[in-house]
């Protein structure tokens, strides 16, 4: 039921504007899966989708490059985000409800100003976040959801 | 008779005297230490001190210190509460449409918000003029950030957030976004017209109108810079260290490329090259930035400290623990490089120190980070794109 043409809740993501307001559903980590819908020519972006074993990957990849991955298990829930591009996409949408946790641990980490790489790991959430001007590069998962046989590395 | 001779010259004509301009001053001191006042606790963390006056005034200026050196980045950025205890008032830039331009920039601990204000910058003998800079507006006294930048408490604009009075950026870029904030059809949410009313749109900016790399501006010694760093006294803990921060790469003979034990390696259009961890066959995008504390990357073998002064950093069981990691050029200067580095255990670090060399930790699995404990005991040349030093070209870094 995934449709192949996004019109791209992603561009809405870089462009901080309100995919909601239009009344798309957005998945962010933890959540369901994106219905993503046509609506016109003024949304830049690709959604393919593969399937791996005991998992999904929708990609998304918008004309700037963003390029964001959503991972679902069987259920359809997504446990865990990548992204990589020329700027940092909105990890108050990618995240979710846990971007509260994630703001409080940099809050939390020691010399938090001008870290190019972090890692934030609690036992429900691994955030990892790296990058600069032109190439970030990150991904966030919530390791009780990964699947049992589910291998990280391969979140890219 | 005889004695005007000798002066002019054996046969009486005056010798022609080559009117020898002096080399512009580039060197400014580097200080590793504990930060500014009143925002002090940094680590392996290195400052300088700049002028920076109104543009075309020699007398409305302020002297700010403590401004934190990053190869990693391009552009000057100033927190807004500093210039206001110095009484600089910046003039912003607008756009076409008379609204200010704001900047959101966004690193791995947080985003900084502000508007490109246009200053005449001076370290050592050179200056940018008519440079754009970011003021890190921690006071907001201009436009409120849009809701993208650092919305829920991850913007840091404050001096006690970055343990600096600024960010001065002299990385491998002449602008700080570059082509792609220029010309693009969904404009990146980067550069912002903000209406008197606050109100922000993401936008296109020309070149010209970008944050901009200070070094870029210089009518010299402007194709890169040299960082030189002493060994640490102690590698546990030095209270300071004083190195240099020198302009221009083989312009002046004080930052000569050396004939021999160059290591260069090519950066993308992004500006980084690769590298492999400790033998993970892994390609990870790397940089060497002085902006970063430590080595940064991931091991999952290694214990990440639990408590203390350097929770989150690496506390290897058996210390020091010896890794290396295999740096790679992109393009024409791919030469590979086998860097060999240990990590301390930081709880054997001297308290309230503020160099440390085996400090490493702090990274996720997506880059390799070279941060300052690469830098102690070397001295490193940041290329700026599209420059010619010597026989290379930027962009590159090279040690």
């Amino acid at each position: 039921m995934i449709s192949r043409t996004c019109k791209c809740a992603l561009f809405l993501l870089v462009a901080g504007l309100n995919p909601l307001a239009l009344g798309r559903a957005h998945a962010g980590l933890g959540g369901d899966s994106a219905s993503v819908q046509d609506d016109g020519a003024d949304l830049h972006g690709v959604v393919s989708y593969e399937i791996g074993s005991g998992y999904s990957v929708q990609e998304i990849t918008a004309e700037s490059g963003m390029r964001v991955r959503e991972f679902l298990d069987e259920n359809g829930r997504v446990f865990a985000v990548t992204w990589s591009g020329p700027v940092l996409p909105d990890l108050r949408r990618l995240l979710g409800e846990r971007f509260a946790e994630y703001a409080a641990a940099l809050a939390a980490l020691k010399n938090p100003g001008l870290r190019r790489s972090v890692r934030v790991a609690m036992p429900d959430l691994v955030v990892e976040s790296a990058g600069h001007l032109r190439a970030y590069v990150g991904r966030a998962y919530l390791p009780v959801l990964v699947p049992s046989g589910f291998s990280l590395p391969d979140l890219r | 008779m005889g004695l005007l001779s000798a002066c002019f010259g054996g046969n009486g004509t005056t010798a022609a005297t080559a009117i020898k301009t002096a080399p512009v001053l580039n060197t400014l001191t580097l200080s590793v230490d504990s930060g500014p006042t009143g925002a002090s606790g940094a680590i392996n963390h290195a400052y300088v001190s700049l002028r920076i006056c109104l543009p075309g005034s020699q007398t409305q200026c302020a002297n700010i210190d403590h401004v934190l050196l990053d190869t990693g980045s391009a552009g000057l950025r100033l927190v807004r509460s500093v210039l206001a205890a110095q009484s600089l008032a910046l003039s912003v830039e607008t756009d076409a449409q008379g609204h200010a331009i704001e900047e959101c920039v966004s690193f791995g601990g947080g985003q900084t918000w502000g508007p490109v204000g246009v200053a005449d910058v001076s370290m050592a003998g050179e200056t940018a003029a008519k440079l754009p800079i970011q003021i890190m507006d921690d006071t907001l006294a201009g436009a409120p950030p849009p809701p993208t930048c650092g919305a829920n408490g991850t913007l840091i604009d404050g001096v006690s957030g970055f343990n600096a009075n600024g960010v001065l950026g002299v990385g491998v870029f002449a602008q700080d976004c570059g082509d792609m904030c220029v010309n693009a059809g969904a404009p990146l949410p980067v550069y912002y017209g903000c209406t008197n009313a606050g109100v922000c749109s993401a936008e296109n900016v020309a070149l010209t109108a970008q944050v901009t790399n200070p070094v870029a501006l210089f009518a010299t010694d402007n194709n890169g810079i040299v960082i030189r760093l002493p060994n640490l006294q102690n590698a546990n803990g030095d209270a300071s260290v004083t190195g240099e921060l020198i302009f221009g790469i083989n312009t002046q003979s004080d930052n000569a490329l050396p004939a021999t034990g160059l290591t260069v390696l090519g950066a993308d259009t992004h500006g980084d090259f690769t590298a492999t961890y400790n033998g993970n066959p892994l390609v990870l995008p790397a940089l060497l930035d002085s902006g970063t504390d430590s080595f940064a990357f991931d091991d999952p073998t290694i214990a990440v400290c639990a408590s203390g002064a350097f929770v989150g950093y690496y506390c290897p069981a058996v210390a020091p623990q010896s890794v290396y990691v295999i740096s790679s050029g992109v393009g024409v200067n791919n030469a590979g490089s086998t860097v060999n580095f240990a990590i301390a255990d930081p709880n054997t670090f001297v308290a309230s120190a503020a160099a440390f060399a085996d400090l490493a930790g702090g990274g996720g699995s997506t880059n390799f980070t070279f941060g300052m404990p690469f830098f102690y005991g070397r001295t490193i040349y940041v290329g700026i794109d599209q420059r010619a030093a010597g026989a290379y070209t930027g962009p590159f870094y090279a040690y």
